[in-house]
């Protein structure tokens, strides 16, 4: 009988044996169950912005581009075991930890505008155009990706569509060429000119993509292909879509010239969300860990009060008296820098993300705007000046010193043709955009990405430049999943 | 053999007869043999209540003693029923011992149901509780060097913590090598709090055959521990033990003082001064004073000296108004104390065990103190003729006191601060305060930033208040004679209280105590973690004799779940330091936020079962098979299925041998098994897709974010270790001398790993199970127990080795896994041919000298002449360099090897510079007892390990921007002046001698030998015992951690501050380890 007893219990208890080894996180949904809503897909989208804000993409993106291109200077060059340095001194190698941050950051961004889209049918919309409107604003994310991985790093992996596994991912994994890179970009932004988003976007809603955003977005990755020695024999074609694309920009805009709008309200924190020339800006909410930013921390000094309300900042990104001297008495950028001294040596620091009212964790209200009318005036004018019509180039170079209140004499003026005017809308770009993360690339087009024009000029700044300096390398632990698809760029290798 | 075995015997004979000395009276002598007629050898005859006349027979049975008629001989031998003989006028009394059977039937835990000792036929080592040192606080570090194939590293001396145990290897990249711990047939899944007077014994299972059992938890080994019970038919034992000791720094480190620290800055300094002023070409003398180096445009940090350290006016060092010994300050000596009182005894149908324990134990770094009550209650009812209940409870209650010993001086890591600051600088001020944020206030001259250690390790209030209960009850029903059904239910109970409060009176970062800007990590957090175990086992047991055949068969089921459950807050905000707790944060809504709240559980069921046959003492079979369902994995690998098979020819009971042999006293056993064991040891979920929240805001409007988390693989399953092992018995004279020796094989596949996937992923790894990938432990341990004497003087050696090598056979595909420590260093790899997580970086080969320097800079001209790299075919005249930047360039220099021999050093040029796993480790035990007094020493070693010091990054890294290790001040200076010559140039740079790399002189040799423990007791004479009515009381003395020999350079060479076995071997800081010397009592009542 007893004996009875004992199967019968083992019964009951193996009964439940299949449920007994079902667990679930109790603390977060799983894949399977979740793309089930309006409002899942809305989420997603949202991460895609949010992937805007990793490290090293835009946020402390200085390393990339303004200390890379020497504008401002690495201040404490034995940080980080001297991987910082690296940037400032061209001795990047393979393994730097911080370009794979970027490009993981960067991809990672990619995955999450890919896996939107890639959900958007799972679920019906009350507005059936949301769902184009949706996949415009990913789109629009991913381009913005490609484009910064392009111009960096040359042909990167590039796909249109998620990857779900992992041989899907294996055969994704290789180089392509920059032609392939630039297409996609080029695809992703006509949808979203094509799309139903607004032109531009109001205060409100400060962070969203518009199609303003795209067509500028187009005109600088077609500059940027257009001004490669690579795409040489294409230049007359992809400048032409570089201009119309910028016009088309330019024409959306809802003022009437760059003057009207103070340099001032493009960063003072009670207008920056609304500032009409702010195109497309990541949005950043104050005194809040998870919504504000840093900026006023990292490109603050270390010592000067009056900057940001927590009280040190970091003393990053810097630039030089000498830089500081170029600007015109009159120019309303030149307040954006002031005076500092970090271990005794004297620096100019940046007051574009000043931000008094950030606590003393110094989450701040400042956004990193990503594009605005200034650049579309000096992409124009770089158009143009490529294009042989130095007037048209002119016209739009001085709509940006006019906002600046600079005054450039007539000697000067006349010096400004050939080089010597490419030369003058570069130094402008340096002098508008600094601390905005625009040098780097600006460089590789005013040399047209050339070794043979571009490793002599900065040789002078630096002799460790050399020809490899042109392109970012693959990072180590990223070529090692993939050693014959994704060969290294020239001069990493010892080779 | 015979002879050494002979010289044994003589020695022994030698010794006892000294013994016998003491004989005054007539001599009595004898044979002793067996039922047989065999002559016992070594059998130990003392007379009774004499306290010191005794002897042992020799090759022949015989003896002879002195003793007066009327007293009493006591004949025992191991093995033997024991005889007690009343001298009644005859000189010669020849005495036929029997064989214990109890002796035979020894049983022997190996999981689930006993089995009998001779049965067994896997590979496992046991620990009585006689032989553990009970001075030290924890298990674990009693076992150290006592158990061959099992290493017992002593990561941490903290007080209250525990040590790592690894047996037999590593046999897996991600997923952890803990053993499994089983309480009393309570697989608990984490390391046992357990008070080590409780212990019976322990049993570790060390092959898999043995370990199958536990099925996919057994493939990192099983430990049994059993606690003591009651005995039927006994009165009460009560014994109260105390004991009290003092610990301090068990080994120094040897740092730079006040005067050579001075020197090395100035340096540095100097030196980057000379490299930068070169590169830019412009001019420099090492007497510029800071204005004039600053106005060239360099900053203070590279190659300012500061004031105190340098007089520019007169260009003379300054004397140094302090010369602090750091070390001596925060090590302080500390006190431990320990009571215990036990009961034990049982009637007929009832047996009983209870223990309380106290210890109090502070740290050598005060105020860390571990303060802890263990309890326990050990219950066996005999219900009826059939039925037997036990039931076992006991709980452990600790109150800890932390400071933070390990990690970054940034993150408050004490130990680092306490190598790194300055012995230039004062530890308090004039006012009895702490001295605070000197260094950090240096920070412009490019100084470090670690605080004050004292500052951090008093102020930082961090304790914790830990709580385990465990409820065992274990019901045997007898079916029919021979068949046993067995139910165990259990639950175990861990509550955690955890606090943390860090005050602005500690300077963090480059920002000075106080400061307002301190207010980010101005913060108080609390945890609350409340955990359950459950636990259903039922098996059935049927042991039958037939004939010369035995057999031993056990079936069953388990199931098991634990839950974890923690809520944590952090609160911030807070007004001043006066209140600690996170009631006092401030009124902004964002002051409070959640810390490490989550919740998760896995449940496990299993099928068991295993099958032995043994005939005639002669052969033995046994074979496992069990199944094993877990939650952690994925839907479609979910059951896992471990066999094992093992057998065992006992050679000296083969009639045919036994004749052969004659009256050799030797037995010969020979044993062979093969298993599957499993791993399941990795995070719960891993097999699901999970969903993440986040924000961002559009406008001012916050949103809610939602992302996949990364890719995950439904396939996860199990991994596995296959492992064969043969292995021997030898025994000579009964148990007078045991040899125990097993080669083992073992491949473990599957492996869990966390595979690095491309970036375009979105995700950057997965976890997956490497299938083609193989890991393999191979290698032998032997373990020598010898009795040399017994009887009025008792004598033990014991020694064991194990010698263990571990190699990945095969990635499975897998690129090599790199592995990136601390400050983004890549130092480990894991790669086919090489030990699991070996040491990764560049060899330095030399130091470059002026000539060396001299050719670089013609190499140079090359090198930019010809667009930043070399012509083909072109032959360095100078050492490879990384690249030649001047302002890195100098003598002094590392000289790197050139690996791939191109001419530049990159990463190409990489190399396995070691690993963290010794050739081999042993133990050297023993004992003695003669006449009240007991003396026990065991010591430990292990040989060819090597560990990462990467205290270097600080310690050793040439720059003047904390204190460096002794070593520093021997360094190269110029080629009249090249110090030891393998030390580089100081420079504020020397970064470019290492930056971010591992180079090989951080990899150190961590060899060493160390008396773990000396203990000299001695039992006071029964008469003076009595007369206070006491049964048993012993005082002792006894020594734990005495010296240890080792040339590493940091504190502890057992460190390993990375819990992953790819990053094995690294020193980051870690508590160090204290010598321990204890006073203690122990009474019976």
């Amino acid at each position: 009988m007893k004996k009875y007893l004992l199967i019968a219990i083992a019964a009951i208890i193996c009964a439940s044996c299949s449920d007994f080894l079902n667990e679930s996180d109790p603390n977060s949904i799983t894949s399977g169950n979740f793309y089930e809503s309006e409002a899942d897909i809305t989420n997603v989208l949202n991460s895609a912005y949010a992937s805007l804000k990793g490290n090293y993409y835009f946020v402390n993106s200085y390393h990339f581009t303004d200390v890379h291109s020497n504008l401002t200077v690495c201040t404490d060059p034995g940080a980080r075991g001297g991987a910082y340095f690296q940037f400032y001194n061209f001795t990047l190698n393979e393994e730097n930890e911080f370009l794979l941050n970027r490009y993981q950051t960067i991809y990672k961004s990619i995955g999450y505008a890919d896996k939107l889209i890639y959900h958007l049918d799972d679920v019906t919309y009350a507005d059936p155009s949301t769902r184009n409107s949706y996949e415009a604003q990913a789109r629009f994310i991913r381009a913005l990706g490609f484009y910064t991985l392009v111009a960096e790093w040359g042909a990167v992996p590039v796909f249109d569509k998620a990857l779900t596994s992992m041989q899907e991912i294996k055969d994704a994994n290789r180089r392509t060429s920059k032609a392939d890179v630039y297409d996609q970009i080029y695809k992703d932004l006509q949808y979203v000119i094509d799309s139903p988003l607004s032109d531009l976007t109001p205060a409100a809603d400060c962070g969203r993509v518009n199609k303003v955003a795209a067509y500028a977005l187009y005109g600088k990755a077609a500059l940027q292909q257009a001004t490669d020695v690579e795409f040489a024999s294409q230049r007359k074609s992809i400048l032409a879509k570089a201009e119309s694309m910028l016009l088309e920009a330019w024409n959306k805009k809802t003022f009437n010239e760059l003057k009207d709008i103070p340099f001032s309200s493009v960063w003072d924190l009670s207008t920056q969300k609304g500032c009409k020339e702010n195109i497309f800006q990541i949005n950043f909410v104050a005194k809040n860990a998870d919504l504000g930013s840093d900026f006023a921390y990292v490109y603050g000094p270390m010592s000067e009060a009056n900057i940001t309300s927590k009280h040190l900042c970091s003393s990053a990104s810097m630039t030089t008296p000498e830089f500081y001297a170029t600007y015109d008495q009159n120019d309303a950028r030149r307040a954006f820098l002031r005076k500092t001294t970090y271990s005794g040596i004297e620096y100019y620091h940046s007051m574009k993300y000043k931000d008094l009212d950030c606590g003393s964790d110094g989450y701040g209200g400042n956004n990193w705007i990503v594009l605005r009318y200034a650049d579309v005036a000096l992409m124009l004018a770089e158009a143009y000046y490529w294009d042989g019509n130095e007037t048209e180039a002119k016209k739009w170079l001085k709509a940006v010193r006019d906002r600046a209140g600079v005054v450039v004499s007539a000697d000067a003026a006349s010096s400004e043709t050939g080089t010597g005017l490419r030369d003058a809308i570069y130094t402008e770009r340096m002098k508008e955009f600094i601390h905005e993360g625009h040098s780097w690339h600006d460089y590789l087009r005013m040399y047209n990405a050339d070794a043979t024009l571009m490793v002599p000029v900065f040789q002078a700044k630096n002799p460790n430049f050399t020809l490899k300096d042109l392109l970012f390398p693959i990072p180590y632990s990223e070529r090692i999943l993939n050693p014959e698809g994704l060969p290294q760029n020239p001069g990493y290798l010892g080779d | 053999m015979r002879k050494i075995v002979g010289l044994i015997v003589s020695f022994c004979l030698l010794l006892a007869a000294s013994v016998a000395m003491h004989a005054q009276n007539g001599i009595i002598s004898g044979t002793v043999t067996d039922i047989s007629g065999e002559p016992v050898i070594g059998a130990g005859i003392i007379v009774k209540g004499s306290s010191g006349r005794g002897t042992i027979t020799d090759i022949d049975g015989r003896y002879s003693i002195s003793a007066k008629q009327g007293e009493t001989l006591v004949f025992t031998c191991l093995g033997y029923k024991s005889q007690e003989i009343a001298l009644t006028g005859a000189s010669t009394v020849n005495v036929v011992l029997e064989e214990d059977t109890a002796f035979l039937e020894e049983t022997v835990v190996v999981g689930y149901a006993p089995m009998r000792k001779s049965d067994f036929t896997g590979s496992i080592a046991s620990v009585k509780a006689g032989e553990l040192a009970v001075t030290v606080p924890t298990l674990g570090q009693a076992l150290v060097g006592k158990v061959a194939g099992v290493e017992v590293r002593q990561a941490s001396g903290a007080p209250g913590d525990g040590t790592t145990l690894r047996v037999r290897g590593v046999n897996s990249l991600t997923a952890g090598s803990t053993p499994l711990y089983v309480v009393d047939g309570y697989p608990a899944s984490e390391d046992v709090y357990i008070n080590p007077s409780d212990i019976e014994s322990i049993d570790i299972l060390k092959d898999a055959a043995s370990a199958a059992i536990y099925g996919s938890r057994g493939a990192s080994g099983v430990v049994l521990i059993t606690t003591k019970r009651g005995v039927k038919d006994e009165s009460a034992t009560v014994t109260y033990d105390f004991s009290y000791g003092v610990q301090t720094l068990e080994r120094k480190a040897k740092l730079l003082n006040a005067e050579q620290f001075r020197d090395l800055i100035i340096d540095a300094k100097n030196n980057t001064y000379r490299l930068r002023a070169t590169a830019k070409g412009v001019t420099w003398s090492p007497l510029d004073d800071n204005d004039t180096r600053t106005s060239k445009g360099f900053s203070l940090s590279e190659v300012g000296i500061p004031e105190m350290f340098f007089d520019f006016q007169n260009g003379v060092p300054r004397e140094q108004q302090y010369d602090t010994d750091w070390q001596d300050l925060v090590f302080t000596p500390a006190g431990v104390q320990r009571h215990n009182v036990s009961v034990r005894g049982g009637t007929k149908n009832m047996r009983y065990m209870a223990s309380l324990g106290y210890m109090d134990q502070d740290g050598i770094i005060d105020p860390s103190n571990h303060n802890r009550i263990n309890g326990r209650i050990n219950l066996d009812a005999q219900v009826t003729e059939r039925l037997n209940v036990g039931v076992s409870y006991s709980m452990y209650d600790a109150h800890n006191k932390i400071v933070q010993a390990a990690g970054r001086c940034l993150n408050d890591g004490i130990v680092q601060s306490t190598l790194m600051y300055l012995p230039n600088l004062p530890a308090y001020e004039e006012n009895g305060d702490y001295a605070r944020s000197a260094m950090i206030l240096m920070n412009s001259w490019g100084i470090n930033f670690p605080e004050n250690p004292l500052v951090v390790a008093h102020e930082l209030d961090q304790h914790e208040d830990i709580s385990r209960h465990n409820l065992n009850i274990n019901v045997t029903y007898t079916i029919l004679d021979g068949l046993n059904f067995n139910a165990r239910l259990g639950q175990q109970w861990y509550n955690e209280r955890y606090f943390y409060y860090r005050p602005m009176s500690i300077g963090q970062g480059q920002v000075p105590a106080y400061d307002p800007q301190l207010a980010s990590a101005n913060i108080s957090r609390t945890t609350s973690t409340y955990d359950v175990d459950r636990l259903g086992e039922f098996t059935l047991n049927y042991k039958k004799q037939f004939g010369l055949h035995h057999v031993d068969a056990l079936a069953g089921y388990t199931m098991q779940r634990k839950t974890y459950d923690r809520v944590g807050v952090e609160a911030k905000g807070f007004a001043d330091d006066r209140i600690h707790e996170v009631t006092a944060h401030g009124a902004d809504p964002t002051d409070i936020v959640l810390y490490k709240t989550r919740k998760a559980g896995w449940s496990m069921i299993s099928w068991l079962s295993r099958f032995n046959w043994a005939y005639s003492d002669l052969y033995t079979l046994t074979a496992t098979f069990r199944a094993d369902g877990s939650s952690r994995f994925g839907v479609k690998n979910r059951w896992g299925f471990f066999p094992s098979v093992s057998a065992g020819w006992t050679v000296t009971n083969e009639p045919f041998v036994k004749n052969l042999l004659g009256n050799t006293p030797v037995s010969l056993r020979l044993r062979g098994s093969w298993g599957k064991s499993g791993n399941n040891d990795i995070g719960n979920y891993s097999s699901l897709a999970s969903i993440s929240t986040g924000a961002y805001a559009f406008g001012n409007t916050p949103v809610t974010t939602a992302y996949e988390g990364a890719f995950t693989d439904e396939g996860l399953g199990w991994e596995t270790t296959i492992q064969t092992n043969l292995g021997f018995d030898i025994g000579l004279w009964g148990d007078r001398v045991n040899l125990i020796g097993n080669w083992y094989n073992s491949i473990s596949t599957d492996i869990l790993y966390e595979q690095p996937i491309p970036s375009i992923s979105g995700s950057t790894k997965t976890t997956t199970n490497l299938s083609g990938a193989k890991i393999r432990n191979r290698g032998f341990d032997f373990q020598l127990d010898t009795r040399p004497l017994q009887g009025i003087v008792d004598w033990t050696i014991s020694t064991n080795v194990s010698i263990n090598r571990n190699k990945v056979l095969d990635m499975g595909g897998l690129e090599d896994i790199l592995r990136k420590t601390e400050r983004n260093v890549l130092s480990h790899i894991t790669t086919a041919g090489y030990p699991v997580g070996s040491f990764y970086g560049f060899q330095a080969i030399g130091i470059m000298s002026e000539e060396d320097y001299a050719n670089c800079l013609i190499d140079k001209q090359v090198y930019d002449a010809n667009g930043g790299k070399f012509p083909e075919g072109y032959t360095l005249r100078g050492p490879a360099q990384n690249n030649y930047d001047l302002a890195n360039l100098s003598y002094g220099n590392i000289i790197w090897e050139d690996v791939n021999k191109d001419g530049i050093i990159d990463t190409s040029d990489k190399k396995v510079l070691g690993d963290a796993y010794p050739d081999f480790t042993g133990g050297l035990s023993t004992t003695l007892r003669w006449n009240g007094i007991d003396f026990a020493a065991n010591l430990t070693y292990s040989v060819g390990a090597k560990v990462i010091n990467f205290q270097d990054y600080y310690c050793y890294n040439m720059e003047g921007s904390g204190n460096q290790y002794a070593i520093v001040a021997d360094r190269y200076i110029d080629d009249e002046h090249p110090g030891r010559n393998n030390v580089p140039l100081a420079e504020r740079h020397a970064t470019t001698n290492t930056s971010n790399r591992l180079a090989s002189f951080y990899v150190e040799d961590a060899s060493y030998v160390r008396l773990s423990n000396v203990t000299l007791g001695y039992t006071l004479p029964k008469a003076w015992t009595d007369f206070v009515k006491l049964s048993k009381v012993r005082v002792y003395v006894s020594g734990d951690n005495l010296f240890c020999i080792s040339p590493y350079r940091g504190y502890n060479p057992e460190i390993s501050y990375k819990t992953s076995n790819m990053e094995a071997g690294f020193d980051w800081g870690g508590y160090p380890l204290s010598r321990i010397i204890t006073g203690g009592l122990n009474i019976t009542f």
